[in-house]
């Protein structure tokens, strides 16, 4: 077989440089520290490394909402527990009323006490997230829930529908609760706690009360303390229990975070150790071929000829 | 005596003949497409030996396909040089359309906490002006790689007209020089035909006078009987469209398809242009397309604050080139329709965030391929079907440099000149040069004995 000139050159030129291009890609792996440098180094991995950002960055987005969520409902539950608290005060109140041997005068302080706990509860219905969203009032965030009209009377100026965002893939949750669940009807007059308090501390107010009077007016406040303490009681319940789901959500869900880089880094990352051997190996493969090449290149029978 | 004279003579003039012709190959050794000569001669009775002819060592049939393995390969290279450019363009995750498409859903799933608020619906103002963008300056670099491919056609195209001129000259001269072989010329005309088939298909036959007959692509003749056919690149109507190639082969112009233009860069071009990028091109449209109608509907379903309903959030200026021409059409923030109803009052409730979970499902509804992908894995599986493609054209194309490499040695062991080989040669023929010099000698002193005789 005849090896002419040329191609003993085009031959050993060509080897030299596939293996000098083989020894840049790997250089370019290391100072990027990327093994896909391009999609098609492996398209399957590309195709799948790109489907685990898109969930990583879902999963991020529902984190986020996490965090919402459980402030707001940490508010919720620190306003809800002084409204109980508050309740249990009134409550005293109407004890104290009840009393037989308790006086006109000493009423009117009772009623006077009434109304300042209604304000209150009321100012702890209308609590906000700190940033002016109220989390009573429904999706009417920016409404303050509770409002006094020109008669007096206090009226449920939110939503009844709850503002809700997601917390996972379909699950969602509330931020914005609806605030007239937390003061039913407690009578066949439709009369919410705020109603029935009014009507109770004018009455109490009223000097020519009888006892019979009385007696009634302290027995429809105490059937409202009744209904609303156990409307609070259980959104409080409520609220832990979604807490509590919060936190189970975020186990699972820094799981599956921890699990998506783990499986993104073994796609897109190099392994440092195998390539380097890798970069050693190749530069003494070049550094081999490169004196095989001069050493037989050098040889020429023109050299003997004399 | 004469006859003695006449050998030495022969004999000297045959070694000088042999010694030139070593040195032309050795001068000619890095010469492309040089097929090395050698003289052969037959005895003479009586007058020593005589040439016959300095044949040039080459074979046709090696040359043949010579020609058809660099076609084939400088086919694939093309095609896989042009594709490399859309694997790197989508290669950056950070330039790519994902990352794009992620922010603008984050940016709504921000909103859903407080649909309201200025600085949430700036957000997502901003990063639908950031996702249109990234969409058309994709759309922008492919224009840019078509254009590419559109020079780079017509520069290939002007070497095959110059190769054209060559031929039918080189045709000329060959034929005009009758029985002398033109062994330079021969070898002239096969590495033009060996340049000529880097950029397309290259058949030939030999015509009735000798001369060589030059088809290419699918048939389409470029020099026949003396005469050239050059073929010219048109181009196209349409802006930034696709150039065509035209031929005029005696009945005026005629545009030749990419069937008729087969083979080499010409035929890896045309391949690339038309069928892989216009694919590319033509997935990416429908990605835009959807993701715009499919926002816009839902977008419309809802409500703004004031109580109005949603007008189209994204703008396709052009259906012919929508990832090219879309852009927001949103110019405000009061223009988001982030509620999905009207409260009494006749305008929204502040904390109405149904039409932006809404939105936000669009993300997973399957809208293309045939309702199989959303919008971001119909995105994931362009990349990763150009990936594949170029992956396949990486090997190909390897694979037919390695083909052509092999025929292209086994036409070098036949016509390649070897210095050591040559260097052995001149030594004989030296040394054939010194015995016929001793020879011419010797029949001196003969004849100066027999001038002799009588002293």
């Amino acid at each position: 077989m005849r090896i002419t000139t040329t191609a003993f050159f085009n031959s050993g030129g060509s080897r030299l440089s596939e293996l000098q291009s083989n020894l840049d890609k790997l250089g370019q792996q290391v100072s990027s520290g990327r093994k896909l440098l391009t999609p098609s180094q492996d398209p399957s991995a590309t195709v799948r490394a790109l489907e685990l950002s898109q969930s990583a960055s879902v999963n991020a987005q529902h984190e986020n909402n996490r965090q919402t969520v459980r402030s707001t409902l940490g508010t919720m539950d620190s306003a809800l527990s002084g409204m109980l608290d508050t309740l249990a005060s009134m409550q005293e109140q109407a004890v104290a009323a009840g009393n037989g041997t308790v006086s006109s005068t000493e009423l009117s302080y009772i009623a006077q006490s009434l109304d300042q706990h209604k304000s209150q509860l009321m100012s702890l219905a209308n609590s906000n997230d700190g940033a002016g969203h109220f989390i009573f009032s429904g999706q009417s965030a920016t409404i303050t829930p509770f409002q006094v009209g020109t008669d007096g009377a206090v009226s449920y100026m939110g939503s009844t529908t709850e503002q809700s965002i997601a917390v996972d893939a379909s699950r969602d949750m509330a931020i914005g609760k609806n605030g007239a669940a937390l003061f039913p009807s407690t009578n066949d007059q439709s009369q919410n706690l705020f109603a029935v308090v009014d009507q109770v501390v004018a009455k109490l107010k009223d000097p020519k009360l009888t006892s019979q009077d009385k007696q009634t007016q302290l027995q429809a406040l105490s059937q409202a303390f009744t209904t609303t303490r156990n409307a609070l009681s259980g959104q409080q319940t409520k609220v832990g229990m979604e807490l509590s789901e919060l936190e189970h959500l975020d186990t699972v869900g820094s799981a599956r975070a921890l699990e998506n880089a783990e499986t993104l880094a073994s796609l897109q990352d190099l392994d440092y150790n195998e390539a380097l051997s890798d970069l050693a190996r190749q530069q003494l493969v070049l550094q081999a071929s490169q004196k095989a090449f001069s050493q037989i290149s050098n040889l020429s029978l023109f050299d003997y000829i004399n | 005596m004469s006859g003695v004279f006449s050998v030495g003579q022969n004999a000297i003039s045959l070694a000088q003949l042999s010694v030139t012709t070593v040195g032309q190959n050795i001068a000619n050794v890095s010469t492309p497409g040089y097929s090395r000569q050698n003289v052969v001669q037959t005895s003479s009775p009586g007058h020593g030996a005589e040439v016959i002819e300095v044949k040039r060592a080459y074979s046709e049939f090696l040359g043949a396909q010579v020609l058809s393995s660099q076609s084939a390969s400088s086919e694939l290279s093309a095609q896989y040089t042009q594709i490399t450019q859309v694997d790197n363009l989508l290669a950056d995750s950070a330039a790519g359309l994902a990352p794009s498409l992620q922010d603008f859903f984050n940016g709504l799933q921000g909103l859903s906490a407080y649909p309201a608020d200025s600085a949430p619906r700036q957000t997502v103002l901003a990063s639908a002006e950031a996702l249109v963008t990234r969409f058309k300056s994709i759309d922008a670099r492919l224009s840019e790689i078509a254009q590419g491919v559109n020079q780079e056609l017509g520069s290939r195209i002007e070497n095959i007209n110059l190769a054209a001129e060559r031929l039918a000259s080189l045709n000329a001269s060959i034929y005009g020089m009758g029985d002398n072989t033109p062994n330079e010329l021969l070898d002239q005309r096969d590495q033009v035909l060996r340049d000529l088939s880097k950029e397309i298909n290259v058949t030939i036959s030999k015509n009735q006078k000798g001369q060589l007959n030059v088809l290419i692509g699918s048939g389409q003749p470029l020099v026949m009987d003396e005469k050239t056919y050059p073929l010219k690149v048109k181009e196209a109507t349409a802006v930034g469209g696709p150039a065509s190639v035209v031929g005029n082969f005696g009945t005026g112009d005629v545009t030749l398809s990419a069937n008729q233009l087969k083979g080499g860069g010409v035929g890896g071009l045309l391949t690339f242009r038309d069928q892989t990028l216009d694919g590319i091109q033509t997935k990416l449209d429908q990605i835009a397309t959807a993701f715009a109608t499919g926002i816009n509907s839902q977008h419309a379903q809802g409500y703004r604050p004031d109580g109005t309903s949603g007008t189209e959030f994204f703008n396709i200026a052009d259906a012919d080139h929508p990832a090219g021409s879309i852009s927001l059409k949103l110019t405000d923030i009061s223009q988001i329709a982030a509620a999905s109803g009207v409260a009494a009052s006749g305008k929204v409730l502040a904390g109405d965030n149904g039409n932006v979970k809404n939105l936000l499902n669009f993300q997973n509804q399957k809208v293309l391929n045939d309702g199989n992908s959303s919008v971001s894995s119909a995105y994931a599986q362009l990349v990763g079907e150009v990936g594949s493609k170029t992956k396949e054209l990486e090997l190909t194309s390897a694979s037919a440099e390695k083909i052509h490499a092999q025929t292209s040695a086994a036409l070098d062991q036949v016509a390649g000149v070897n210095l050591d080989e040559e260097a052995a040669n001149l030594i004989r023929y030296q040394q054939a040069y010194q015995a016929a010099g001793k020879l011419l000698q010797i029949a001196k002193q003969m004849f100066d004995d027999v001038l002799n005789i009588n002293n």
